[in-house]
């Protein structure tokens, strides 16, 4: 018998598949998106979301239905992407983890300064200018704009999914929003934008 | 950047620290109603604090609309699920 003060779960199959079908997967495309903007390659992409889809229903006992799925799975997807891509990656010299685990020190930013742009400039910038900027982002960076800004995670969400308090997801958006005005600001520079 | 000398930067904004947090806070939907109210008031009267306001708004309309998203292979969906359903 299920006892109520240990609120242990234990989903049957049918409910745990009803999770997975309605709950989890409808999340795919976005978290192939995601998953591509971290690894930047395809195959690494599918790799990631299906190694994630297969956690999550290993876990799912964890996850309380009805709830935020979304952002449930994207904590562990940052979390395989951390742990498994790195023990994996045949290429160590395409995500350069140094540089993110130099960016981790960086996180006490002053929150006065920020990057000279101006709304003529950057209303004139195409796709291409935008997706280049935030992909020559270090890691961490590029993935709390992605989170914050494409996904429309809340700040307190997104401390879940990347295990850090709410404070450090403020000031490393407020770096990494300085660091993205800093490409876009040099790209018009290089183009000849005034 | 290592340019310690914010005054000059904030271009006669007194309290461009304070508007630049709360501004961030507002397009993150992370701002209480009374930093909201600030802030619509101030970039009113700062044409310093209006511009920053707009910038940042439209970098996020940027990454919004313009960034592309990728093609999802066909028929990833069925193929995770069914090596999931098979796995234990």
């Amino acid at each position: 018998m299920a006892s109520e003060v240990t609120k242990k779960r234990q989903y049957g199959d049918l409910e745990r598949k009803s999770i997975f079908d309605n709950e989890f997967l409808p999340h795919l495309d976005a978290m192939y998106n995601f998953a591509y903007r971290l690894t930047f390659d395809q195959d690494d992409a599918k790799d990631l979301v299906q190694d994630t889809f297969m956690k999550a229903y290993r876990f799912i006992n964890s996850f309380e239905k009805g709830t935020n799925a979304k952002a449930w799975l994207y904590r562990i997807l940052k979390n395989s992407f951390i742990n498994d891509f790195r023990k994996k990656s045949k290429e160590p010299g395409k995500v350069d983890y140094q540089e993110v685990e130099n960016f981790y020190n960086s996180d006490n930013v002053d929150e006065s300064k920020t990057v000279d742009l101006r709304i003529d400039t950057v209303k004139d910038m195409m796709g291409d200018e935008v997706t280049n900027a935030l992909n020559a982002l270090a890691v961490d960076f590029r993935t709390v704009i992605i989170l914050c800004d494409l996904e429309g995670f809340t700040y307190e969400e997104m401390a879940k999914i990347l295990d850090i308090p709410i404070g450090t997801v403020r000031s490393r958006l407020h770096r990494a929003r300085n660091l993205l005005k800093e490409k876009l600001k040099s790209y018009a520079n290089s183009m000849g934008y005034k | 950047m290592s340019d310690t000398s914010e005054k000059k930067e904030s271009n006669g904004c007194t309290e461009f620290k304070k508007c630049l947090e709360i501004l961030h806070l507002m397009l993150d939907n992370e701002a209480s109603d009374e930093q909201e109210q600030y802030l619509n008031s101030h970039i009113e009267a700062c044409m310093y604090c209006f511009e920053q306001y707009e910038v940042e708004k439209q970098i996020r309309e940027l990454l919004k609309v313009k960034l592309a998203n990728q093609v999802v292979p066909s028929g990833l969906a069925q193929s995770i699920r069914t090596k999931v359903f098979q796995s234990a």
